[in-house]
């Protein structure tokens, strides 16, 4: 009567080991699957929106009125620049504090690269934000020739540095954007109307 | 037990085939390192991710729209050189940085100056920030002495060239450019522009 | 000479355990627990909280505790004034400006004023400009300028001036008044305070308006 006992029990101290293994390399696999990638601990809290929507983050609530293309910038005090230029008009406002609130962060992603919003001319870039009252202005990004194509990120926020900070994303589609010859940049100032 | 292995043999014979091997390859001598490559104004260099064509070298009394500041009581002149420079990495980068040897724009020394060029746009508008793939007209200023330079000198300007790591400890995740060396020597003629035909920005 | 007793004797106390029906696990089992642990859990009942408080405290304290930073609120006397880091402020005089026409103000909004006196005792004092802080919701506004459309005025200052009725002497700073005027959206009630921070420690000064 034992025999048969000790010979299961045998035969499932053999399969143990191997079934146990064969989990751990599955639990393994899952998790190196699911793991997040290097530095998503410090990602940002992004708002996506869309153009023309409003959207609030930390601090910072903005609508983007409009986005144009021009091969020929030029601003309000005179300068001008050829090249190609993306130009986002945007209204934005300082929800909580307006201690250090300017808009500091602006990027957008076209496919592998990353440009910055361009510090050339007067823009809106880094302007003063009011608490609970819209500024407009305008950003210009300066792109090479043929960078006006496919889907664009933009990504807007107040400090400069947006690890472990909200960011507003819009999506913007780059070949329905008009492309006029020259824009002149509006003057930064208060929301009318 | 006797030493079955004849080690005071194969000792002989790996040192045998070692000299024979450096004799094949040149000796023991010291390899002399490379020419440093040399480009010409005009010419475009590839380096530390930036594509650099210097345009010219001008000696002028104005600044123009350089970001230095010459003492007119001292005589003092304004050396410019004018680089078109592309930032050819996939993010934005800087034409100045910090350090001394600096990977970027702002590496490009002049033999004979030991100071950093002051960098600033053609046109005067502001910021220094390169973006991906985009051309940009740079002024490299320093100043000098009124007897330092003259119209016609020769003078030889390094371009710097770097490698791109991404930061993994401290740093995590940031782009930087060490092991900053001289990439490549141009030598080009200073032609002294006087104030008549300055032209500030174009 | 005795015979040993042998190893692999069953304990005695086992066998009631083994003849109970399997259950709940019995209270004199959990209070055996309780018991024999009862040094680290009071051990952790210290320790956790001694732990984060001195944590937290540290933290605190690498942000806040320099001395550069608003921390301490001073606020004004009776008479409206206060004693704080080398000059006296105060009495602040406050209000809504009504007449905003030569202005560029936006719609929706309302511009209220400060003027703070401030009187040095002595060498000049720095401080950041003002800040208009709503008591209800602890939103902040910065004074604004430019933006509605008014050039700078030597005589209204914004932030801490060096005004010495004697060049050579450091400490012969006059006395005159910080005049700031913020935008604020309509819907905004009072009341507020004026936040004058000083450069010196972590206390600044608040007076408290209605405008």
């Amino acid at each position: 009567m034992t025999a048969p006992v000790v010979a299961e029990r045998r035969w499932t101290a053999k399969i143990l080991p191997w079934a146990m293994t064969a989990v751990l390399l599955a639990g393994a696999w899952v998790l190196n699957t699911v793991a997040l990638p290097d530095g998503a601990s410090e990602a940002s809290f992004a708002t996506r929106t869309a153009i023309g929507e409003p959207a609030a983050t930390r601090n910072l609530e903005l609508t983007v009125t409009g986005v144009r293309a021009a091969r020929t910038l030029t601003d309000a005090r005179g300068w001008s620049a050829d090249g190609t230029w993306l130009v986002v008009d945007m209204d934005a406002a300082a929800l909580q504090s307006q201690y250090a609130a300017s808009l500091g962060f602006a990027e957008l992603t076209i496919g592998d690269r990353i440009f910055g919003a361009t510090e050339r001319g007067e823009t809106f870039f880094r302007q003063r934000l009011v608490t609970g009252v819209p500024r407009s202005g305008s950003l210009a990004f300066e792109l090479p020739d043929e960078a006006l194509k496919g889907t664009a990120t933009l990504r807007l926020s107040i400090p400069s540095d947006v690890r472990y900070d909200g960011v507003i994303e819009i999506p913007i589609a780059l070949e329905d954007v008009p492309v006029e010859e020259s824009i002149v940049l509006s003057e930064t100032g208060w929301t009318r109307g | 037990m006797a030493s079955l292995i004849p080690t005071p043999w194969m000792l002989t014979a790996g040192g045998g085939v070692l000299l024979a091997a450096t004799a094949a390859f040149g000796g023991l001598e010291e390899v002399p390192p490379p020419p440093t490559p040399t480009v010409a104004a005009g010419e475009q260099y590839e380096g530390s991710d930036l594509q650099l064509v210097v345009q010219r070298i001008e000696l002028r009394a104005e600044r123009g729209t350089a970001a230095v500041y010459p003492d007119a009581t001292k005589n003092e002149r304004v050396l410019a050189v004018i680089v078109e420079a592309v930032n050819t990495f996939d993010r934005p980068r800087s034409a100045t940085a910090l350090s001394a040897a600096s990977p970027t724009v702002d590496g490009i020394r002049v033999d004979g100056l030991d100071a950093k060029p002051a960098v600033s746009r053609m046109d005067g508008s502001g910021g220094t920030m390169l973006q991906p793939d985009v051309p940009a007209h740079l002024v490299l200023a320093w100043l000098v002495g009124p007897d330092d330079l003259h119209d016609g000198d020769e003078v030889t300007l390094t371009l710097p060239d770097s490698t791109h790591r991404v930061g993994t400890n401290v740093q995590r995740g940031v782009d930087f450019w060490d092991d900053v060396v001289v990439g490549a020597v141009l030598t080009a003629t200073v032609h002294e522009v006087s104030a008549s035909d300055e032209d500030g920005g174009s | 000479m005795t015979i040993p007793a042998p190893p692999s004797s069953p304990e005695p106390a086992s066998d009631p355990d083994a003849a109970r029906s399997p259950g709940p696990v019995p209270s004199r089992d959990r209070d055996g627990w309780w018991r024999t642990n009862r040094l680290p859990l009071l051990a952790l009942l210290v320790l956790v909280p001694v732990v984060g408080i001195g944590v937290g405290w540290n933290e605190w304290f690498a942000y806040y505790g320099y001395g550069t930073r608003k921390v301490n609120a001073v606020m004004a006397a009776d008479d409206g004034t206060t004693e704080l880091n080398g000059a006296t402020w105060g009495p602040v005089r406050s209000g809504e400006i009504a007449d905003v026409s030569g202005m560029d103000m936006p719609q929706g909004t309302r511009l209220l004023a400060a003027v703070i006196p401030v009187a040095p005792d002595g060498a000049a004092v720095e401080c950041a400009a003002p800040v208009l802080v709503q008591q209800s919701t602890g939103r902040e506004w910065t004074p604004m300028r430019s933006e509605i459309g008014i050039p700078f005025n030597d005589d209204e200052p914004s932030t801490c001036i060096s005004d010495l009725a004697d060049e050579d002497d450091p400490d012969s700073a006059q006395p005159y008044s910080l005049v700031v005027a913020f935008v604020v959206p309509d819907d905004v009630e009072g009341p507020f305070w004026v936040e004058v921070d000083p450069v010196g420690d972590d206390r600044f000064v608040r007076f408290s308006i209605d405008p």
